[in-house]
C-alpha cells in the first residue's frame, strides 16, 4: 500500500515536473502577443468585448503570457546565478579542502567571514546607483549575478570544504588512494559522486535566494533588461485598488512559491531527499 | 587549558579583525559610489545648499572625523535630512522593532514547536523533511505581497490598523520553522547522549535536567546561537521589505532613498547600521562557542 502510494507520489511530482518546466520554457518560442494576434479570446471581458480569465497587464497584454514569460525570465537569471555559485563554491572548496599553509587557510577564513558579514542587499543597491545610466541592463544584470556570486561563494564552499575534507579520511577513498590512483581519478570516481547529492541541495537552498534577490531589487526599483516576476509583482502592487491588479498580485505570488519549489520538487522526485548528507 | 585559552582568544581576535576590516571596506565602497552621484550636494552650515560637493577624499574625511569625533553620536548630514542622527532616532527604532520582536517570537515560537514535535517521531521528521525545507525556499517577499494582497481583497481597513503586528508575524512564522527544526536536531542529539540518561537515574527533577544540562548542551553543540545571530541581522535587513509593503515608517525608505540621490553621509550610516548586527551577531556566536563549550560540557557531564 505504501508502494502504491509512493508510486502514485512519484508520478504526480513527473507530470508536475514537466508540466512546469514546459511552461517556462514555453515562452522562448512563443511570443507574449500571439495568443491576442490569433484572436484566442478567454476569460474577463474587455471593453471590446473579449473576456480573459484574469485580465491584462498594464500594457494591455493577456496575464498569463505575461506571467510565463516572467516566470521563465526569472528562473533563468535564478538558475545561471545558482550554476555559477556552485561552480566557484565547488573549486574554492576543493581547494580549501587540500589547503594546508597556515596564512592560506587564515585567508580564506576572513574571506569567508567578511562575506557572510556583507549586508548583501545595501550593496547591490550602491552597486546600481553608482553605474552610469547608459548602462546596458544587461551588463547590470550580469553586474548583479558577479556581485551576489562573489558574496555566496566563500559560506557554500566553507560546506563543500568540509565535506570533502570528510570524504579524504574516509576508508574507500585511503584505500583508493593507496592502490596508486591518481589525483584525477580520486576527484572523478571518489569524490563527484558523493559531492552530487550535497550540490544538488546546495541547489535547491539557492536557487530561490536568487530569486528573492532578483524581487527584492526590482520591488524597490531595480529595472532588469527582462520583464521578470519581481516587475510583475511591483506593477500590480502599485495599483492595489485596480482590479484585476490585486488578483495578479496573488496569483503572481502563488507563482514565484512554486518557482521556488520546483527545484527541491526536482530533487525529491529524482530520489535525493533535499537535505545535506550527514 | 591555558594553551587552549590562548588558542581560542586569538581565533577570536581574528575573527573580530576580520570583521572590522570588512565593515571598513563596506563603508568606503559605499561611500565612494555614492557620492559619484552627479547630483549630489550637501547642505552649508546656514542651510543653503552649496556648489558641487567636494570631492570624495575630503568629504569622507570630514565624515570620519564627525562620527568618530562625536562619540558615533553625530552621524553628518544630508541633503534630504539635515541631521542623520535625528532621523535615525525617529526611525530606527520601528526597524528594530520590527526586527527584534519578529527574532524573539521567531526563536522562542521554535524552541516552543520542537518541544512538542519531540514527543512524536512521525511529527517530527515529517517538519524535517517537508515544513522545513519548504518554507527555507519560499522567497520571503511573495508572502509579504500574497498576505498584503488577500487583506487588500478581504480586509483593507486591516492594513492600517495592524500593519505592524501583520507584518511581525510574517517574519516570525518564516523564520519559525528553521529555528524548530535547529532546536529539534539539538534536542534529538543531546537527549539521546548518556549523560542524560545517567542523570534522570540519579533522581534530578526535569526543571534542573533540562536547565542546566539539555538546553545549554543544545544551544552550544546544535549550531543554533550561531544561526540565531545570523538570523537577527537577516531580520533587521530583511523588515525592509515588510516597513515597504505595510508602510511602517521605519527608516528603510530614507536608506533607500539616500543611496539613489547621492547622499553619501545617510547611505554610509545605513551600511554601519545593517553592518553592525551582523557582525555583533558572527562575533557573539563565534565567542559563545569558543569560550563556554569546555565549561558546558563540564556541566553536562556532572
Amino acid at each position: 500500500m505504501n508502494k502504491r502510494r509512493g508510486d502514485v507520489a512519484r508520478w504526480v511530482a513527473w507530470i508536475a515536473i514537466g508540466a512546469s518546466t514546459t511552461l517556462l520554457v514555453l515562452p522562448l518560442f512563443v511570443a507574449e502577443r500571439m495568443p491576442a494576434a490569433a484572436g484566442l479570446e478567454l476569460g474577463a471581458r474587455l471593453d471590446d468585448g473579449s473576456w480573459l480569465p484574469i485580465g491584462t497587464d498594464r500594457r494591455g497584454l493577456p496575464f498569463e503570457m505575461v506571467l510565463l514569460g516572467a516566470l521563465s525570465a526569472s528562473g533563468g537569471f535564478a538558475l545561471a546565478g545558482t550554476m555559477g555559485v556552485l561552480l566557484g563554491a565547488a573549486l574554492l572548496g576543493v581547494f580549501e579542502a587540500n589547503l594546508r599553509a597556515r596564512y592560506g587557510q587564515l585567508a580564506v577564513q576572513v574571506l569567508t567571514l567578511g562575506a557572510m558579514a556583507m549586508p548583501d542587499v545595501t550593496l547591490l543597491l550602491t552597486v546600481h546607483a553608482s553605474l552610469p545610466r547608459e548602462t546596458p541592463k544587461l551588463a547590470f544584470d550580469l553586474i548583479i549575478l558577479g556581485v551576489v556570486g562573489a558574496l555566496w561563494v566563500p559560506p557554500t564552499s566553507r560546506l563543500i570544504a568540509s565535506r570533502v575534507q570528510s570524504l579524504q579520511t574516509s576508508l574507500f577513498f585511503t584505500a583508493s588512494r593507496s592502490m596508486g590512483a591518481n589525483r584525477w581519478h580520486l576527484f572523478r570516481r571518489e569524490l563527484v559522486p558523493h559531492l552530487l547529492e550535497d550540490m544538488g541541495w546546495l541547489l535547491a537552498s539557492i536557487f530561490p535566494r536568487f530569486l528573492h534577490v532578483e524581487l527584492g531589487l526590482a520591488y524597490i526599483g531595480v529595472e532588469y533588461h527582462f520583464r521578470g516576476v519581481g516587475q510583475l509583482l511591483k506593477s500590480s502592487y502599485e495599483n492595489p485598488a485596480a482590479n484585476p491588479y490585486m488578483w495578479h498580485l496573488v496569483i503572481a505570488s502563488l507563482a514565484a512559491v512554486w518557482l521556488s519549489l520546483l527545484p527541491m520538487l526536482v530533487l525529491r522526485t529524482f530520489g535525493t531527499r533535499g537535505v545535506p548528507s550527514s | 587549558m591555558r594553551r587552549h585559552v590562548q588558542q581560542r582568544l586569538a581565533r577570536m581576535i581574528t575573527v573580530i579583525a576580520a570583521l572590522l576590516a570588512a565593515g571598513l571596506v563596506s563603508v568606503f565602497i559605499t561611500f565612494y559610489l555614492v557620492s559619484q552621484q552627479p547630483e549630489g550636494m550637501i547642505l552649508s552650515p546656514n542651510g543653503a545648499v552649496s556648489d558641487p560637493a567636494p570631492p570624495f577624499g575630503p568629504r569622507l574625511l570630514r565624515w570620519s572625523c564627525t562620527v568618530i569625533g562625536s562619540g558615533f553620536t553625530n552621524w553628518g548630514g544630508s541633503t534630504t535630512a539635515p541631521n542623520v542622527t535625528n532621523l535615525i532616532r525617529e526611525r530606527l527604532p520601528v526597524s528594530v522593532q520590527i526586527g527584534l520582536t519578529s527574532w524573539l517570537i521567531g526563536w522562542c515560537g521554535g524552541l516552543l514547536a520542537a518541544l512538542l514535535l519531540i514527543r512524536s517521531r512521525r511529527g517530527a521528521q515529517a517538519h524535517l523533511d517537508v515544513v522545513y525545507p519548504v518554507v527555507q525556499a519560499v522567497p520571503p517577499l511573495t508572502v509579504v505581497f500574497f498576505v498584503y494582497a488577500v487583506l487588500m481583497i478581504v480586509a483593507p481597513r486591516a492594513i492600517d490598523r495592524i500593519g505592524m503586528v501583520i507584518g511581525i508575524g510574517i517574519l516570525s512564522g518564516l523564520i519559525m520553522p528553521a529555528a524548530a527544526a535547529l532546536w529539534l536536531n539539538g534536542l534529538r542529539r543531546v537527549l539521546d547522549q548518556e549523560f542524560v540518561r545517567v542523570a534522570r537515574a540519579t533522581g534530578i527533577g526535569p526543571v534542573r535536567l533540562w536547565g542546566r544540562h539539555v538546553i545549554p548542551n543544545v544551544l552550544v553543540s546544535s549550531g543554533v546561537l550561531t544561526q540565531a545571530a545570523f538570523s537577527l541581522a537577516g531580520l533587521v535587513v530583511g523588515s525592509i521589505f515588510v516597513e515597504r509593503v505595510f508602510s511602517l515608517g521605519g527608516i528603510s525608505a530614507s536608506f533607500l532613498e539616500s543611496i539613489k540621490s547621492g547622499q553619501a553621509e545617510l547611505a554610509a550610516t545605513a551600511v554601519v547600521v545593517y553592518f553592525t548586527p551582523l557582525a555583533v551577531g558572527v562575533s557573539l556566536a563565534e565567542g559563545l562557542v569558543l569560550f563556554f563549550q569546555p565549561e558546558q560540557e563540564g556541566r553536562g557531564n556532572e
